[in-house]
């Protein structure tokens, strides 16, 4: 049986998309343009309105699919929490979902959020006869120091008089201690 | 912001003018992305006086950056909040959008601030750590603020997933919030606080 042919339009679609999450992951939506999404996904232009409307439809296309995106890539499909230290290394999370956040009108309250909803499921299966409100907060615990750390932990340290050089050990073997302890809580453990 | 009104003049209306413009600017983008000439537009001044007052873009930022941490700790008008209040930076998203967008660019090194206030914070929590040297009490303050400014910063991103239409749910969850900064402050664990404990006791499980 042979595999279909591949498809170009679609892997240009693709393509696109990968850039719009890499492109947000390090600048707002504002300030991106269709032309640095093509050139970004190494693709026509054109295909930026063949594909979308817009290059803020094509954002916003990236934004609906990045909570599966993070699923899929960073979960294994939903089986396991991701890595802390993955999670801390990559700006395709905290730096793509505070991009969204700080863009005014950029996020549809009412859109599904697949990797809060994976999370809390592997929550559940792991404590089931648990408080769904401890679920809940753990799981939104967790995802905010995940994406806080990277943004505001070294404006923090040099604020309390830390040197990154010194104590960034220390500092960090506290903060996964942290994450362990709010994951151990529903039974889960992460990070070795 | 220039029609129609009257030009700034003189040493202090310029000046005012200028850091007023780069803390209302600083909001809306990484401070790499804010040019002398949009800082002048929106003061209303002419370009040269930038460098006359200042002697570039970067000190009046600063200066920016510094009217806004300083708004923050000034707490509100009317007395409704005060900036030691769990989460306080919800009412400041000026400033708390500047610190994200600054990090962000990898522009906090410029800006050079301190949180402001950290200080009470640390005077506050010192005299209920019996153990514990000073640079593990100051990391478990720094972690407390990161969960602090992140739950501020993403509140709009993950409320309406906490709630999901529950008003109830909003509610405890908002409360587990204010007992895991509590615990994540004072060093102790946080997994037990967000099950709901207040005194728990033994901290986040050592490092290592």
């Amino acid at each position: 049986m042979s595999a279909p042919p591949a498809d170009p339009p679609s892997t240009s679609r693709d393509a696109l998309i990968e850039a719009a999450i890499t492109l947000m992951s390090r600048r707002s939506p504002s300030t991106i343009s269709g032309r640095d999404l093509a050139a970004e996904a190494g693709v026509n232009y054109g295909l930026v309105h063949y594909y979308f409307e817009s290059a803020r439809d094509l954002m916003a296309e990236a934004r609906r699919l990045h909570g599966d995106w993070i699923v899929e890539n960073l979960m294994d499909g939903g089986t396991r929490p991701v890595d802390p230290e993955a999670a801390l290394a990559d700006r395709r999370i905290f730096g793509f979902t505070a991009h969204v956040a700080l863009e005014g009108g950029f996020w549809d309250p009412n859109e599904p959020r697949p990797a809060l909803d994976a999370l809390l499921e592997l929550v559940r299966e792991s404590d089931p006869d648990g408080d769904p409100v401890h679920h809940r907060a753990t799981v939104a615990a967790v995802t905010l120091l995940l994406l806080g750390w990277p943004i505001f932990v070294e404006h923090n340290a040099r604020g309390l008089g830390l040197d990154p050089d010194v104590d960034g050990e220390a500092i960090r073997s506290r903060f996964l201690g942290v994450l362990r302890s709010l994951y151990s809580s529903v039974g889960l453990e992460v990070g070795g | 912001m220039t029609g129609g009104v009257r030009a700034p003049r003189g040493s202090d209306e310029v000046r005012e003018a200028l850091i007023a413009a780069a803390a209302r600017l600083l909001g809306d983008a990484p401070p790499e992305r804010i040019s002398g000439r949009r800082l002048a537009d929106e003061a209303g001044v002419n370009y040269g006086l930038i460098h006359h007052y200042f002697g570039g873009k970067e000190a009046v930022l600063r200066d920016g950056f510094k009217r806004l941490s300083e708004a923050y700790v000034a707490g509100s008008d009317d007395g409704s909040w005060v900036a030691t209040d769990p989460f306080s930076m919800r009412h400041r998203p000026d400033f708390l959008r500047a610190l994200a967008f600054a990090s962000l660019s990898g522009e906090i090194d410029e800006v050079h601030l301190t949180h402001p206030t950290i200080d009470a914070v640390l005077e506050r929590v010192r005299p209920t750590r019996d153990s514990g040297d000073e640079t593990t009490i100051r990391i478990d303050v720094g972690i407390a603020t990161v969960f602090h400014l992140s739950r501020c910063l993403f509140e709009q991103v993950i409320d309406p997933w906490i709630g999901y239409g529950d008003p109830e749910m909003s509610e405890a969850v908002e409360e587990r919030f204010i007992l895991i900064l509590r615990a994540l402050t004072l060093g102790l664990d946080p997994g037990a606080a967000a099950g709901g404990r207040r005194d728990s006791s033994g901290g986040p499980s050592g490092p290592g």
